[in-house]
Parts: structure tokens; C-alpha cells; sequence
């Protein structure tokens, strides 16, 4: 009896050996068949304890190197993303080199139940899945909005498939193109998710802060079929297109040499940034905040970081300048009779074409683009209107406007910050450091962007 | 009281693990990083975006093809997968698929007569295979052991073999002469299970087995999608960084 005990007491053990794994396999099953969306967390939008505090003095490494992990708010990491098309522009005929341009790409992070909405727009040659649209989806989400994100008129896909000219940068065709897309994206996702009231807001950072002032303009003012914003959010966005265009296009004169010093530039910068990965210890080590642990460890001068900012506002004006190019029909990259195909070998086209900014876009392209039909357009003009001024009376008088910028702020001269400040004077937050778009992050202005939205202003 | 003795043993094995883990993480010496090979720096724009492209047209073209197989038939595989296979359930698989990739590193770091790195990649295998249910649980990397990732690209590299032409494989995507070679003979004669597949037939089924669904959890675990950057010249870009990326994998 006791030695028949101890066998069946050892098969038991033996099948449980077995069985355990498969046991505990199943309950990870179970437990993670349908992970639920992260639910509203109210405590993103209370006003944090202490006073601002943020290290970089120097806006520029602000811009760069961004919120330190410790002063960042607690954002919910698994927010729903579903990217979704809207149909090409009517009569758009695209060429093959860009057959993949199938339609304009925009994001919706829905809310499971009744929610109010906002729908932003991203900053220059930003689309709707890049890492700050990402941040502030995350936000906006936490802070219990359903969140649509398009992309900026300067991104190439907005080009191809929603701009009415194909040759974006001028504010009117650009506001018109991107209330008819906002409203379009909002149409497109009625049956999939509840608006709350009709509750709409539109947020902008960036250039895209810029547009988000024009579209909410164009909106209440003009537009055939007004969406209605209740709120629209300006964050960090300059006053004048090509003024804040002319310094960002200057940054890459920090590189010696200017665009002609990029081989020396990006094996420099490669060889640091090798050293780096050839040292971590494993494979997986350059993750998100690989750029954060880089900047403690390497330090680079603020020449260096200059020039990255310049050289990624410069990869932007490229592709713009390329697609509105071959878009637009202009000719001053690709011939205008060039068939280009999917096998075409663009790499000749990007070689010309970075050294191309935005201010050689304005004067090559866009001018031309437009003169065509308005001989006496100057450049001048395009300059003069391409600037918030313009709409300053309607943004001042309109209390559906918040601001949010930094004082630091690198795009704005010290009078367009003043304009700013007195325009939406009683509906602006200024934080005295954060550079441009340098503090999305930080605990004061996340709250600081829900309470932007918030219903009552505290 | 029996459980508690479980308990206690794996408590105690992991205890083990880890110091024995501890001991060899720091490595004493940078074994064998070969000098970069001498490239001539770029000077001009132009030299720095051109890569050695002969088939540049063709390339393009399979490029292009690429993006329709993701959007058509790969992601859609993916999705899936994601959809009847849960989140922990996933994991084992890769795991497991890792870890049988940790053979091919071995081998390759053999061949590159790196014997130190070489030891600790067996080391962690058989921890894997040991401890971690024949693999399923990457019980190394969960005590911090560093893990290396060799191919036969990177071995042919490492002994001075340049990367000929740029290439594009349908479905794989960016690749070079050298790294092309060195997938192959990975996949043939350095993975266990693809050289007993070569040397009985009968296994080759769980070789195909193997190899699509290790297709799909790399997919799965690749946020890379084509065209997914949004300029014109990603083409370009995707051919320099993974040169240049191919470089360091080489000497690091």
C-alpha cells in the first residue's frame, strides 16, 4: 500500500511538472486575449505641485534632447492607434513614382464610449505618426478625448493626395486643404466612435499651431461646412511662416561648411554614435530614450545640436521640395517632361534637392508656382501673408483661442513673442524654458494642455 | 510543502543563474573588434548618399513589390497571428525561435574564432534549453546575459569579405552580395534544424514550419513598414543606414 502510494504520489508530481506550464500558458492566454484601452487618468490634468522646473538653460539642447524622464508625466504607453486613409483628392492624377500615395493618411485613437474629440495637426513635414503627434495622442487620450492626428500640409503625402495645388505653403490653399481633410477624417470615423455633444477641438503644434489658428479662422468665417471647434490650441507656433522658416533654414550653417559639409558632418556624427553601439551591451540598446542617454554621455556642443535641428528641418524641405516639384509640374529638380517611374533612380534628385530650405522653396517654387497666374505677386507679399498678424484682431477678440509656448522659444524674434502674449493675453501659458517643443512631456504642460481644453478654465 | 520545495529550488536555481550571469557579463577584454575597414570618407553629398547599386532599377522595383506583399499578404499573416495567439503565447514562440537563432550566433562566433563570446552564447543556450523549458522562457536575457547576434554576413565581414552590390530580396528586403551569401549558408548549413532538413528529407516540413512562423514573428517584432517614413527618398536613405549599419554589426 505504501509503496503503491509513493508511485502515484511521484506520477502525480511528474504530471503536475507538466501540466504547471501549460497551466500557467493558458491563464497568460486568458488574460491577455483582449487588453483593454488605457482608461482617462484625471491626475495628468492637476495642477502639479512646486514650481516648473526643467534643466536645459539652452533652448537649443531643449529642443533636441527634451523632457528628462523624471520630470515626465505618466503617460499610458498602450493608447489604440488605427491609421486609416481618406480617398485621393478628385482628378488627382498621381504619378508612379509615388503609387504608394494611396490616400491621405490621418490616425484615429478612439475612445470605447461617448467622448469629446481632438483632432490635431502636426509641425513642418510631420505626419501622423510621428514620435510628437504620438506624444500628445497619448495626452489627449489619457486625458479622455478621442484623438484624430493628420498630417501637415509639408508632408508629402498631404502633397500628393490632399493638397487642391500639390504645391503646399500658401495659408489659404493649405487652411482650405486641411479644414476639408479634418472634417472629412471626422465624417469618416461617425460610426465608429461617439462624439460627445458634437464636442470638437483642434490642436496644433508647431507649424502645425500656425495652420490650427488659420483653420479655426477659415472655419467660423468662411468655410461652406464648418466643422465648429468649442477649443483650438496653438502650441509653440511661429508667427510668421517664413521668418521662423529663415532661422530653422539658417541652422544648418552650423554644420562648417553649411549643406556642402554634410559628408564630414554625418561621419563625425556617425562614428560617436557607433562607438556608442558598438559598446552597448546588447543589441536592443538604442530604444527611445537612446537620444536622452546619448546626450548625458557624448554632451555635443550646441553647435552640434544646432545642426541636427537644422539638418532634420532640412531633410524635410527636400522632400517637399521634390514632391511639389513633380506635383506642382514646376521643373526645377526634375525636368518637367521626366517620366519618373518606380525603377527611376531618384538619388540624383536628393542630392540637388538638399540644398533646398524653405526659404529656397518659397522663392523657387512656390513664387513661381503662383506668379503664373498672378503677375504681380512678389515674394514679399507670399512673406507678408504668411503671417498670424494678419488674423490678429479675430484671435484676440475670439476667447475659443488658448496659447501655449515657452519664453525661450527659438522660432519667434522677441516681437513675435510679445505679439503673441498680447494677442491671447489671459489664454496663454508661457513656460519660461522648453525651447521649441522641447517640454511636451513635463507634468506642468500636459496639465497645462488639458487644461487648455478643460471646460471651465480654472 | 512539496510546492514550497519547488518553489525553493527554481528560487534557488534562478539565484545561481543570476550570479553565474554576474560573473560573466562584464567581459575582461573587447575580444577580436576588428578595425572598421578603411571606406574612403564621403567628400561630396553625392558620395555620401551613393551606395554601390548596380541592380538600382530592378532593386527599386522589388522594393516597391515588397510594400505591396506587407500590405496584401504579410501584416495581414501578422495580424493574425496577433489575433489568435496572445501576447505571453507569442512570446514563447520568439523566445524559442531566439533561442535556436543563439545556435546560428554560436556557430558564426566559432567561425570567427571568438571563443569567449562563443562560451557565453553556449553558456546561455544551454540555460535556455535548461532552465527555460528547452527555450521557451529567455531566462538568460530576463537575468541580464548579454546576447550576441552573428551571421554568416557578418563572419564573411569579419574576414575582409566587402559587401558587393546593394540588393533588394523580395520579401526580406535590404540586403547586399555578402549578407545574401551569408543567409544562405545560415540557413542550410549553420541552423541545426535547416542542415538536418538537408540531410533528411523527412524533416523538412518542420524546417518550412519553422521558418514561416519564425517569418512571421520577425515581422511581428519589425516596426519597420515601407514607405511608413513618408519621403520620397526613403529608397535612398533605407540603402545608406543599412550599409552603414552593417558595417558596425560587423565590428562590433
Amino acid at each position: 500500500m505504501a509503496a503503491d502510494a509513493a508511485i502515484t504520489g511521484a506520477e502525480r508530481r511528474s504530471a503536475r511538472a507538466v501540466l504547471a506550464p501549460l497551466v500557467l500558458l493558458a491563464l497568460m492566454l486568458v488574460a491577455a486575449c483582449h487588453p483593454p484601452p488605457p482608461p482617462p487618468d484625471p491626475s495628468l490634468a492637476q495642477p502639479p505641485e512646486g514650481p516648473f522646473e526643467y534643466p536645459w538653460e539652452d533652448p537649443i539642447v531643449a529642443t533636441v534632447v527634451g523632457t528628462p524622464p523624471g520630470l515626465r508625466a505618466a503617460l499610458p504607453e498602450n493608447v489604440p492607434v488605427d491609421i486609416r486613409l481618406l480617398p485621393l483628392l478628385p482628378g488627382r492624377d498621381v504619378p508612379e513614382v509615388f503609387f504608394y500615395q494611396r490616400g491621405l493618411i490621418y490616425t484615429l485613437s478612439a475612445q470605447p464610449g461617448p467622448a469629446p474629440l481632438v483632432l490635431i495637426i502636426p509641425g513642418t513635414g510631420a505626419g501622423p505618426t510621428s514620435r510628437l503627434v504620438d506624444v500628445l495622442t497619448r495626452i489627449f487620450y489619457a486625458g479622455g478625448y478621442h484623438v484624430i492626428a493628420v498630417p501637415s500640409p509639408t508632408f508629402p503625402n498631404f502633397a500628393v493626395t490632399a493638397s487642391t495645388t500639390g504645391v503646399p505653403g500658401r495659408v489659404e490653399e493649405d487652411a482650405r486643404d486641411l479644414q476639408r481633410s479634418l472634417r472629412e477624417a471626422v465624417d469618416d470615423v461617425r460610426t465608429r466612435i461617439d462624439i460627445k455633444d458634437n464636442d470638437i477641438s483642434l490642436v496644433g503644434y508647431s507649424l502645425g499651431g500656425w495652420h490650427a489658428a488659420f483653420v479655426g479662422w477659415l472655419d467660423e468665417t468662411a468655410a461652406a461646412q464648418p466643422i465648429g471647434f468649442r477649443r483650438v490650441l496653438l502650441i509653440n507656433p511661429p508667427v510668421n511662416l517664413y521668418s521662423s522658416s529663415r532661422i530653422l533654414d539658417g541652422f544648418i550653417d552650423k554644420i562648417p561648411g553649411g549643406i556642402s559639409g554634410l559628408p564630414m558632418f554625418f561621419e563625425e556624427v556617425f562614428k560617436t554614435l557607433s562607438s556608442l553601439y558598438t559598446s552597448s551591451t546588447s543589441p536592443s540598446d538604442l530604444t527611445s530614450d537612446t537620444l536622452y542617454q546619448a546626450y548625458l554621455k557624448l554632451r555635443p556642443s550646441r553647435e552640434v545640436l544646432a545642426a541636427l535641428i537644422g539638418l532634420v528641418f532640412r531633410l524635410s524641405s527636400t522632400d517637399l521640395t521634390f514632391t511639389a516639384d513633380v506635383i506642382g509640374d514646376i521643373g526645377v529638380l526634375v525636368p518637367p517632361e521626366k517620366q519618373l517611374r518606380i525603377s527611376t533612380s531618384l538619388t540624383p534628385y536628393l542630392t540637388h534637392g538638399l540644398y533646398y530650405g524653405f526659404t529656397d522653396y518659397l522663392r523657387n517654387l512656390l513664387y513661381p508656382y503662383y506668379k503664373r497666374a498672378e503677375p504681380s505677386l512678389t515674394v514679399e507679399q507670399l512673406v507678408a501673408e504668411a503671417d498670424l498678424k494678419r488674423i490678429g484682431d479675430y484671435l484676440a477678440a475670439n476667447p475659443r483661442y488658448r496659447l501655449i509656448t515657452n519664453a525661450d522659444e527659438i522660432i519667434n524674434t522677441p516681437a513675435e513673442l510679445a505679439f503673441l502674449e498680447k494677442t491671447f493675453a489671459g489664454r496663454e501659458t508661457i513656460f519660461p524654458r522648453g525651447g521649441h517643443c522641447g517640454n511636451f512631456q513635463h507634468t506642468h504642460v500636459v496639465a497645462a494642455m488639458l487644461d487648455a481644453l478643460a471646460e471651465e478654465r480654472r | 510543502m512539496k510546492r514550497a520545495g519547488h518553489a525553493e529550488r527554481l528560487i534557488a536555481s534562478v539565484m545561481i543563474v543570476s550570479l553565474l550571469a554576474g560573473c560573466a557579463t562584464p567581459v575582461p577584454f573587447r575580444e577580436g573588434n576588428p578595425p572598421l575597414p578603411e571606406r574612403e570618407p564621403a567628400t561630396t553629398v553625392e558620395e555620401l548618399v551613393t551606395v554601390y547599386d548596380p541592380l538600382e532599377g530592378l532593386n527599386r522595383e522589388i522594393y516597391a513589390f515588397n510594400y505591396e506583399f506587407d500590405r496584401l499578404v504579410f501584416l495581414p499573416v501578422v495580424g493574425v497571428y496577433e489575433t489568435v495567439l496572445a501576447q505571453p503565447l507569442r512570446d514563447r514562440i520568439h523566445d524559442f525561435l531566439g533561442n535556436l537563432r543563439d545556435i546560428v550566433t554560436f556557430a558564426n562566433l566559432v567561425l570567427q574564432a571568438r571563443p569567449v563570446r562563443a562560451l557565453q552564447t553556449a553558456f546561455r543556450i544551454g540555460v535556455n534549453t535548461g532552465l527555460g523549458f528547452f527555450g521557451i522562457v529567455d531566462i538568460a536575457s530576463a537575468v541580464g546575459m548579454r546576447r550576441e547576434s552573428e551571421d554568416f554576413g557578418q563572419t564573411l565581414g569579419y574576414w575582409g569579405v566587402t559587401d558587393g552590390p546593394y540588393l533588394v530580396l523580395p520579401v526580406l528586403g535590404p540586403a547586399n552580395l555578402r549578407d545574401t551569401t551569408g543567409y544562405v549558408v545560415d540557413s542550410l548549413a549553420l541552423d541545426p534544424l535547416g542542415l538536418l532538413a538537408n540531410l533528411h528529407t523527412g524533416l523538412a516540413p518542420y524546417a518550412w514550419a519553422r521558418t514561416s512562423v519564425n517569418a512571421v514573428d520577425t515581422r511581428a517584432n519589425t516596426p519597420f513598414r515601407y514607405y511608413g517614413t513618408g519621403s520620397p527618398f526613403e529608397y535612398d536613405y533605407v540603402r545608406l543606414l543599412y550599409t552603414r549599419k552593417r558595417e558596425l554589426d560587423i565590428i562590433r
